[in-house]
């Protein structure tokens, strides 16, 4: 009878793909039925399918698996499945066929991606999800927003071509396009590091999630937080776990964005910073490997999904309502949208990792890991990170949007489909928190952890607190950086200005080569020029009509001094 | 939106604010006290010294804001440094109005 769960069909992607189709041709009443109840009927469908190897495709002379259920990729799959119905919710109110239609092809892509067996199933996926979600910032429709979304999605096509490549180097190297364990001893392995490490916004690699998220409408923001770059973690877990360069590489991630986030003013910039930080916690978990490690990286990619999604949606309704989420213009809104602040509260909260909040349960397991393999170094840098986590996002979102002065906006709450997706959201990022067991149940490694011990639980709140004392000291000591109006630069300066204007030096030097050339050939013009007609002008030797003999002639001339060559 | 922005005192000028900021140090005396009270579980030894999980959440915010403070003449830039601010800001000469 359930045959068919074995077969590609049974694909929740295809569920996904099937659902935006329905959104693109029924009328807007119907939407929330697909928006909403598909992802969660997708949900049903990827528990029912048995673990294993199913779907499998004959595509470019290979045998393609795009079903892999495995605790790995059912553990992602069914948190983007229950992310997208959560945004589907939050997205209600959203006119705008294109980006329900775009958010739907994504996010089948990302979990199309997820399940994805083989390297080649991936690529297809990978590229599925750069190019529908662009639209969520193209749907802006400003143009600006054209501007950045050509940007990133030049960047996403360029991790795309890595994949590619890397894959054909890897196939050729081994003969496998499996996509398990691959690691760096080839070229293809580094290629493929090398595209997931965009996505993962990796250090100097990162920058297109600052450029692009907080440009995207107020819905596809939301979207947007969740499913590329998790993807990428999970493609980091699947295919570089225990990679020692990774270390570093996330200890780095979980610091450096912190320092822009507290000076940047567009506060859906500031999150997509810290969301940023928070790759980096997964990234180190994964490049650790043991089994607490990974269990770590998925918990706390489930728990980020959530609070990340969670603050993206409280800026997104303030966005929605003032029409503005720069810090140095907003304030005092918790008046006006009370609901909305005390879910932008709990998602702080959940994200700073007080204990019954989600972060808390999953974060320690990653702090916890880095331990018991006695890293010292990135143990405290990670406990560094957390202590300012408590700060960006944790006290500076909200504090800025919803308290510090009252700018006189008297906006109406966020429309009430928002606010049932927040509370929901909210609620998850609690039930995680104060139920973390059933989180655990879904991870997909054997290894007990127990976050609330005493000692714990106490160190973790002395960090916040001392974290949150600081910040009161320094705010009425007028030292905590000022919300100013302005950009940042970040690594975009290489290439929105430093390089157009190389390219600008080297067209200037060019003309300039072509002036003096002209020059020369204009000072003996007319020799060259008298030259050039009398060899290939109107009357010249070689326009002249040939008779065949002598044509013949030529060739027999050519053929011979062939002969005398190759002699 | 109803009203165009006007600015208001400071939340933490007002005395309402005094309030929770007592609070919160009350919590960290508490929390710090409680050290007296738990056995520690140091992964390593250096971290199980009387109030370090205190002293790296204290200290990392103000050498990260003092560090961010410093980096911001260096990286800060108008809005329409690259020529793709909104109309409005990109009529602007100045830096537009800030927050102290």
């Amino acid at each position: 009878m359930s045959d068919w769960l074995g077969q590609a069909i049974a694909s929740p992607a295809l569920a996904l793909f099937f659902a935006a189709l329905l959104v693109a041709v029924t009328p807007r009443l119907l939407h929330g039925l697909w928006l909403v109840g598909v992802p969660a009927a997708a949900l049903a469908l990827l528990f029912a399918l048995p673990e294993g190897m199913h779907g499998t495709v004959s595509m470019f002379g290979h045998e393609l698996s795009t079903l892999r259920v495995d605790g790995l990729s059912r553990l992602w799959g069914a948190i983007f499945l229950l992310s997208a119905a959560l945004t589907g919710l939050y997205g209600l109110n959203v006119k705008d066929r294109l980006q329900h239609v775009a958010s739907l092809l994504y996010a089948g892509s990302a979990v199309g991606a997820v399940l994805a067996g083989d390297l080649v199933t991936l690529f297809l996926f990978w590229e599925g999800t750069a190019i529908s979600s662009v639209f969520l910032i193209w749907a802006r429709r400003t143009v600006r927003a054209h501007i950045v979304g050509v940007r990133y999605l030049i960047i996403q096509v360029i991790s795309g071509l890595l994949l590619m490549v890397g894959t054909i180097i890897h196939q050729r190297a081994t003969g496998s396009i499996a996509f398990n364990t691959l690691g760096l001893d080839s070229a293809g392995g580094w290629l493929i590091f090398l595209s997931f490490g965009i996505k993962a916004g990796f250090p100097l690699l990162h920058n297109w999630i600052q450029d692009a998220y907080p440009e995207a409408t107020v819905y596809g923001t939301v979207v947007l937080s969740i499913f590329t770059t998790k993807l990428a973690i999970y493609a980091l877990a699947r295919g570089f776990a225990g990679t020692d360069l990774l270390i570093p590489i996330g200890a780095v991630m979980t610091i450096f964005p912190l320092i822009f986030a507290l000076i940047e003013n567009d506060l859906r910039r500031v999150l997509a910073y810290c969301l940023n930080n928070q790759l980096g916690f997964m990234v180190v978990a994964i490049g650790i490997g043991t089994p607490l490690a990974l269990n770590g990286a998925a918990a706390h990619a489930v728990a980020h999904i959530l609070y990340k999604g969670l603050l993206f949606m409280t800026m997104g309704a303030v966005l929605y309502r003032v029409g503005t989420v720069k810090a140095s213009q907003l304030g005092g809104l918790y008046r006006s949208m009370p609901a909305t602040t005390v879910f932008c509260i709990v998602g702080a909260m959940a994200s700073s990792a007080v204990p019954l909040f989600s972060a808390f349960v999953s974060k320690s397991m990653i702090q916890g890991a880095l331990g018991y393999e006695h890293m010292a170094v990135v143990w405290v840098v990670l406990l560094v990170a957390a202590g300012l986590g408590a700060i960006v996002p944790g006290i500076k979102v909200p504090f800025f949007a919803f308290f510090h002065r009252d700018r006189g906006y008297r906006v109406k709450e966020a429309p009430f489909n928002m606010q049932l997706a927040m509370g929901a959201t909210a609620l998850l990022c609690i039930a995680v928190g104060v139920f973390p067991g059933a989180l655990y149940a879904l991870l997909p490694y054997e290894a007990t952890y127990n976050a609330y011990t005493l000692s714990h639980v106490i160190n973790q709140l002395q960090l916040l607190a001392f974290a949150a004392l600081a910040f009161v000291l320094l705010y009425a000591a007028r030292l905590f950086p000022a919300n100013v109006r302005g950009l940042n630069l970040d690594t975009d300066w290489a290439y929105r200005r430093a390089l157009p204007a190389l390219v600008e030096r080297f067209r200037q030097s060019s003309v300039s080569l072509r002036a003096r050339v002209m020059h020369v050939f204009s000072r003996n013009g007319s020799r060259a020029a008298d030259w050039l007609a009398s060899a290939f002008g109107l009357g010249g030797a070689m326009a002249r009509t040939w008779t065949t003999g002598v044509m013949l002639l030529w060739v027999i001339v050519l053929l011979a001094l062939y002969l005398v060559i190759y002699y | 939106m109803s009203r165009p922005p006007v600015n208001t005192p400071r939340l933490l000028s007002e005395r309402a604010a005094r309030i929770p900021a007592a609070a919160l140090l009350a919590v960290c005396l508490m929390l710090v006290g409680a050290e007296f009270a738990y056995e520690k579980h140091p992964y390593f030894g250096f971290d199980g010294f009387f109030g370090f999980y205190a002293l790296v959440g204290f200290a990392t915010v103000i050498v990260a804001v003092l560090l961010a403070r410093l980096l911001r003449p260096m990286i800060g830039r108008h809005e329409n440094h690259y020529g793709e601010a909104d109309p409005g800001i990109a009529e602007l000469d100045s830096e537009g109005p800030t927050d102290e």
